[in-house]
Parts: structure tokens; sequence; C-alpha cells
């Protein structure tokens, strides 16, 4: 307790001001040797490219999710837009390697259309992005659906390479996460546009007074986050190797879980999309030992949603200013018996 | 025109007029603060200092009159429009991202680029350092906003509008938060601004400060102009003299019969510190209406939070009828007869959209219950007594509470905390915004309350109230009492306590 509770509060160091991407690795660190230690194989060649070829299509759809929650919006369409790009590329690719660029530019364009709805929805007409995105996700999921109700179509050779190939010994999904965080690393810390999408999430009012164009910025984010999951969409076809028109419903929950185990504050403003890879490879480790384990996908399911619901109690700012206001009032007073009544009284909260 | 040093000034105000719903806020104003002038701007509540502000910054729009900067007319509509004019508003909330860097927040939104695109961030951190140090301040541009004290903040925010070229800035009760040693650090930093040939106009209540470091100061009453003159040519004295002049209307109760030279003390507070309290110590009597008189800063907002447990207190004590007083939270204060009835009624006491009724029934709700299960006829009946007693208008409890007027609201508010029967009611500026027909009606009530043996305890800004109404003043500064008066003493000499 007493270590929690010196995290997090607010330090100035570098290793303080980077705290919540000190914990996600170590907290990956950790799931690391349980799981090295625990299952057989789990170290093995084999198994580690099998991991990162799977955390490959969570890994695009959590960065787009990561710059829409930092300007305090969210979007729950990423996983319907996935399968609906996973589904539209399979299809018309269709195993044709001459295909694949004009696939990628229809997927990635799809996504940003979808997104660019979103982003109009959320600024021009102000629906709360919640109600926006749930609205895009049932029509997203409808015309994967309709496009095809089995899954259909194929993936081409090349796209395939990227989930399971290598690039001079290394196993090809690294270079694509190098890439993909590197690029959003730098377009969120070092660009105009990513200062004022933190900017947007600390303060909306503060942003629009400092002449920030917030509506562009925020109907940008939901075109980043659409372009990001319908590439996201395009590996998960990588991976499966035909286009599955559910296959994408399960990344909107684990791309809340990986933000939110990387330390990216769900009311925007904070955090570092390093903290979303950490994220990434925890949930990519976790996944694999669960299936080591055999633990079912139903099982895995409440899982994960207790995770969700874990993670947000405990970086709740609510939960850490109680227990900031507890040990104030404890501290004073801990010899008078109303210091201890009061401590008891909002303890448990 | 005023042309002091034989140049334009920076800014100036000529016959500026505004009214809001028929009432006039600001009555034919002229101002002006010269370049390289410090210029403080001082009158009661309801005086029209935040409209002047606010018309000179972009927010409000006059009905008449017009505003010249440096000598040319401008057409300033938008606060955009009156940054272009180089006229920068710091409002009493920073606009600061508290998790950004102190040089990303004096350049946010004018980042300078440099290639691709990118941030030139080396050049923001070394020009942020060179506009703080023309302003004298050590500060760290790499330092987080979040971790720097209030008063630093201010200077950031001031930097900010440097880096925006500003060249008149504008700031509503900069130093209101401030420890008077921070005061000079302000002023330090304005200091600097004012010699580089910027105008600063502000708001400000505590006339020591004004008369120790501004240049000239203007005095606003009822929305006229009621004095403008350097601060070496003036005195104290004068400037309070200016203030007064509102006449005493003849809407307040008579006094107290005594009672509360007598009574036993209801409520006490001895040495309580918590939020902007420091050691205070006063009590209040039963059959007592005691009024407290401050500035913003004095300590008195934060009085009422401390006492019902919405602020913790970090040292001192609380009894109620002698009896220390548990609070950890509203609720609890309310379990022990002490009741707080808010000065912002939409925002932090009535529910807009619930009826009537349910807003007076809804604290009692508990004590009357059965197994959870509300006694609607036993509601009915205290409410519709409550309705009546106070004569709430329109007398139909299933009226959504939005549509009441401010002073109905008011009543409600107050039927609400009589129905809980408390020892001690706690009011936070009862008659704010509210007409002048309805306040009579409160203050009536106010008075009833006391009567029956209840203590009353009235936070109020509005001096005349103070005067007109409580049986005892205590005048705050600085967290703690100043100064002990009895009620219907001069304005003048309240004023002289609090300023």
């Amino acid at each position: 307790m007493g270590a929690g509770l010196s995290l997090a509060q607010r330090g100035t160091g570098a290793l303080a001001r980077h705290r919540d991407v000190v914990l996600v690795f170590s907290m990956f660190a950790l799931v690391v040797v349980v799981a090295s230690l625990s299952l057989s194989g789990f170290t093995s060649v084999y198994n580690v490219e099998g991991m990162l070829g799977a955390s490959l299509p969570l890994a695009l759809a959590a960065i787009g999710q990561t710059v829409v929650v930092l300007t305090g919006g969210i979007d729950l369409s990423i996983g319907s837009v996935m399968s609906l790009t996973a589904v539209v590329g399979a299809l018309y690719i269709d195993g044709e390697n001459s295909r694949l660029l004009t696939g990628i530019l229809i997927c990635v364009g799809l996504g940003a259309a979808i997104g660019l709805v979103n982003g109009l929805v959320v600024t021009f007409f102000r629906v709360n992005p919640v109600i926006a995105t749930l609205g895009t996700l049932s029509i997203g999921q409808g015309l994967a659906l309709t496009a095809t109700e089995v899954p259909g179509g194929s993936t081409s050779p090349t796209l395939r390479e990227v989930v399971y190939g290598h690039v001079a010994g290394v196993p090809a999904p690294v270079f694509v996460l190098v890439v993909a965080f590197a690029v959003a690393y730098v377009v969120l810390r070092r660009t105009r546009f990513g200062l004022h999408v933190y900017a947007l999430g600390g303060d909306e009012e503060g942003a629009r007074l400092s002449e920030i164009r917030t509506d562009l910025v925020k109907t940008s984010v939901y075109v980043i986050s659409g372009a990001c999951a319908g590439l996201g969409g395009l590996l998960l076809l990588a991976r499966l190797g035909v286009g599955d028109p559910v296959a994408g419903q399960f990344y909107l929950l684990l791309t809340v879980v990986a933000i939110g185990l990387g330390g990216i504050y769900l009311f925007g403003g904070r955090g570092s999309v390093i903290g979303t890879l950490g994220g990434v490879a925890i949930l990519a480790v976790l996944g694999n030992a669960l299936n080591a384990a055999d633990i079912g996908a139903y099982e895995q399911d409440m899982i994960y949603g207790l995770l969700v619901i874990g993670i947000l109690a405990i970086g709740s700012p609510i939960l850490r200013r109680r227990i900031r206001e507890w040990s104030a009032a404890v501290k004073p007073a801990d010899a008078g018996t109303a210091g201890a009544a009061r401590a008891g009284e909002s303890g448990p909260g | 025109m005023d042309r002091r040093n034989g140049q334009a000034p920076a800014i100036e105000a000529q016959g500026l007029s505004k009214a809001f719903g028929g009432v006039l806020a600001l009555s034919d104003v002229e101002m002006s603060v010269a370049p390289g002038e410090i210029h403080a701007l001082v009158g009661q509540n309801g005086a029209g200092k935040s409209t002047l502000l606010r018309i000179l910054a972009g927010v409000t729009r006059p009905d008449s009159g017009r505003v010249e900067v440096k000598g040319h007319e401008t057409r300033i509509r938008t606060p955009k429009d009156a940054r272009r004019y180089g006229i920068r508003m710091i409002h009493q909330e920073l606009n600061l991202m508290p998790d950004m860097t102190v040089a990303e927040n004096t350049f946010l939104g004018g980042e300078p680029r440099g290639r691709l695109a990118m941030i030139d961030r080396r050049a923001m951190r070394r020009r942020t350092a060179a506009i703080l140090e023309r302003l004298g301040s050590q500060i760290d541009p790499m330092a987080l906003v979040s971790d720097l004290p209030i008063q630093d903040q201010q200077i950031v925010e001031i930097g900010k509008a440097l880096a925006a070229d500003a060249e008149i800035l504008i700031l509503d009760e900069p130093t209101a938060a401030l420890e008077p040693s921070h005061v000079r650090r302000l002023f330090e930093v304005l200091g600097r601004f004012r010699d580089g040939g910027g105008a600063a106009l502000y708001v400000s209540h505590r006339l020591d400060e004004i008369f120790e470091l501004a240049d000239r100061l203007t005095v606003l009453r009822d929305g006229r102009l009621a004095m403008s003159s350097p601060t070496s040519e003036s005195s104290r004295a004068a400037v309070i003299q200016a203030m007064i002049g509102r006449e005493l209307t003849q809407i307040f109760p008579e006094r107290g019969r005594g009672v509360h030279r007598t009574g036993a003390a209801r409520l006490e507070l001895e040495n309580v510190s918590g939020g902007s309290l420091r050691a205070a110590t006063m009590a209040v009597h039963r059959g007592e209406l005691l009024g407290i008189s401050g500035v913003e800063g004095s300590g008195m907002r934060d009085l009422p939070r401390v006492i019902i447990g919405d602020l913790p207190i970090t040292n001192g004590q609380l009894r109620v009828d002698g009896r220390p007083l548990r609070v950890g939270n509203p609720r609890g204060a309310l379990r022990q007869g002490v009741v707080y009835v808010t000065s912002d009624r939409r925002r932090e006491g009535l529910f807009a959209i619930l009826n009537t009724s349910a807003n007076i029934a809804i604290s009692t709700l508990e004590a009357r219950a059965r197994w959870g299960f509300v006694d609607e006829p036993a509601e009915r009946e205290t409410v519709n007594d409550l309705i009546e007693r106070l004569r709430i208008s329109p007398p139909d409890p299933d009226r959504e509470a939005r549509l009441l007027s401010g002073g109905n609201q008011q009543k409600a508010l107050l039927a609400r905390n009589l129905a809980t029967e408390p020892t001690v009611f706690i009011f936070d500026e009862p008659t704010r915004g509210i007409d002048v027909g309805s306040r009579a009606e409160i203050y009536a009530m106010m008075r009833r309350i006391v009567d029956d043996g209840a203590a009353v305890i009235m936070i109020s800004s509005d001096q005349t109230e103070v005067l007109g109404l409580a049986d005892r003043i205590l005048a705050m500064r600085r967290g703690a009492v100043a100064t002990e008066l009895q009620g219907g003493v001069e304005e003048r000499e309240l004023l002289d306590a609090i300023l």
C-alpha cells in the first residue's frame, strides 16, 4: 500500500513524471516472469513470434484510441471498423498481391471516412462521443455482416508476411510496431497538433482561449482513430487469412484495457503512447498465457471485463483523492479519536 | 481626453454604458490607462467593475460608447478581437494546462515551428526563458505548471500574454488568492511589464496594496465613475468616501430584541484552520444574526465550507451547543443541526427539474421514510405548511424548481432546510441575484428564524445588507476575524475594517 501511495503522489523527478510508463513496463516484466515460470514453451522463438504477430491489430487500434482519449473523447466504433475493413479488404484483395496497395488505400480510407462521420457528429452536432461512436459501431457492424455473414475472401501472400514473415532475420511485426509507435510518439509529442491534442483533453475552454482550433483537432482525432482501425482491420485479415465479419468486435474492450494499463488518463490530457505500447504488450502476453493455460474464450471475456473495471477503479482520480484525504485526516490527529473516527467513516468509500 | 505625458493612452474607454435586463450596470464611464502605468479599479460589489473589464476584453459588448487603443478607435467584438489590439485579460481562474510545461503553456496556440511541421522545442524553451527573465522571474520553462504554486502560475499566464505581444493586461482580482509576500512578487513582475511600456488594469479590494503599488486608481460606484486620480494624490479615506453613496433602503426588518447578548453560544469556532482559514475564532449565539463581511481572499468564502465539513479542518475545534461538532461531510453537519444555504442555488443546492415539493422534502426524506419508501401524505403536509409559511409563489408544490423566480428558489432552499429544524443556519450570499421585493421577504424570514431561537450566520459581500440586517458583524481578513463591530455602524467603519 505504501509504495502504491507514493507512486500515486505527484512528483517532479523524471521517474515520477513518467511513473505510469514505468509502472506499466514493470507490470509487463512481472507478467512475463510469471508466464515464463509457469508455462513451458512460453519463451520459445515460435511462441514469442506468435505473440508479436497477434499484437499487431490491437497495437494499431490502441494507438487510435489513445489519440481520441487524450482529447477527452472515446471511439467505440473501433472494433466494428476493424471487422468491416477486414471483410472489405479480404473480399477486394482476395489473394491477389496486385490489389494490395489499392486495398490498403480503400481500407484506410473507409476507416477514416467513418472516423470523419464520428468527428463531425461530435463537433458539429455536439453529440456525446459515446453516443456518436456507439451509432457508428452499430452501422459498421451491420455493414460488415451485410458484406458477408460468414468469413470470406482472403489475404494476399505479401500481406500475410507482415504478420508471419521476417526481414533480415527479425520478425516483421517488430518493424511494424516500432514504426507505428514511433510515428505516434513523434506526432503526439513533437508537433503542434499533438500538443493541441493534449491541450484539448486538459482543458477544452482553455484550449479555445489559446486560439487552438478545437473542432478541427477533435474531428482529426476521430479520423486518425478510424484510419488506425482500418489498418488494424487489415492486420487482422493478415493474421486470420480470411475476412471475418465479427473478429473485430473484441478489440474495442481490449483497446480500453490497453490504454488503461498504459496510464492514459481516461478524461483526457494525460498519458503517453509509450504507455499504450506497454498495455498492448501486457495484453499480448496475457492472451497468449490464457490460451496456453487452456482458458476458454468466454472465461477470457469475463477476465478482460473485470480488468477494465479494475483499472478504472484503481486509476480513478476520486479513489486517489479519497486516499489523499484519508491519509491527510489520519496524520495530524492520529492520536485523537476524532481523527480515527473520521478516517473510519471515509476509508472504505 | 486624457493625455498624460503627452502620449495617447494605451487604452481608453469613452462613454461606455451597458444595461442587463433593464438594470444599468455601467453608465457613461470614461477612463483610460496610460502606457507604463499600473491602474487599479476599485468599487463595491455591483459597482460595474467586472462589466467594464469584460467590455475592454471583448467578452461583453457595450450598449453605447467606444474603446480606443493608442488613440485609434477599435472594433472589439470578441476576446480574439481584443487580443489583436494587444489586450489580454487574465481571469481569476487561470487558463493554463496543468499537465504541460511552462514553455508549452506560454506558446500554446502559437508554437514556433521547426522542420517538418514539428515544434521547435529549443526555440520555445529559449524564448520562454527570455520572457520570464524580462519579468524578473526564475521559473524553469521546463517545469510542469501543476508543480508551480499559484503565484508562479499567474506569472506564467502573464508571460503567455507577453509571448502573444500583449501591451495591455487586464487582471481580475489577481491578488485575491495571494499571500502578501506573493502580491509583492506579482507587482515586481507587473512593474517590469510597465517599465517596458506595458499598461496594466487590475481590480483589487485591498486598498493598502493599491496605495503601495498602483500608479493610478479609478473608483466606480453604481455603474458610474466616482473618482479617478493618481494614487499619490489620493487617500484611503477619499477612496472609501467615493465608494459609499448607496442609500440604505427600508427593506430590513427590525433588529433582534437583544437576546444575543445573553443567549448561549450555539456554534463556536476555536482557532479553526482549514481552507483559507487561519486560526479563526468566533461564536454565534441563540437569537443572534451574525454578519460576516470581507473581501475575496479574506477567508469568508471558505468559512461555511469548513464548518459543514466540505473542506477538511487542519486545526482547532468546532462546537455546537457546547458539544464538539464532528463533521466529515455536509450530511453529517445537517444531522447535527447545522444547515448551509448556498449562494449558487442552481449549481449547489436546487434540483432544477424536480418540483418544489421534492426540493423541499429531499433532506428529510430519510427521516420520514419507511423501509426506503416515501411517506407521501406526511411529506405533502410538511411541504404545504412550509410553502405557506415562506409564501413561496406560486404556491404549487408540483411546479418545477427551474420555473421559479430567483427569490422563490431561494425560499424553496430555505424551506428544505427549515424542514430539518436546525439550530444553526449559515446563509452564504443569501440575496445574490434576487430582486428587492424578495430580498425583503428573505430578510424577514431570516429574522424570524433568529427570533425562534436558532442562530444565523450570514456571509455577504454586500455591505449594505450586512449593516442593515446583522446584530453583530465580524470583519474577516487573511483567514481570521480582524474586527468586531455592532450592527448598524457606519458603512465607512465597515469598509475600513475589511479593505
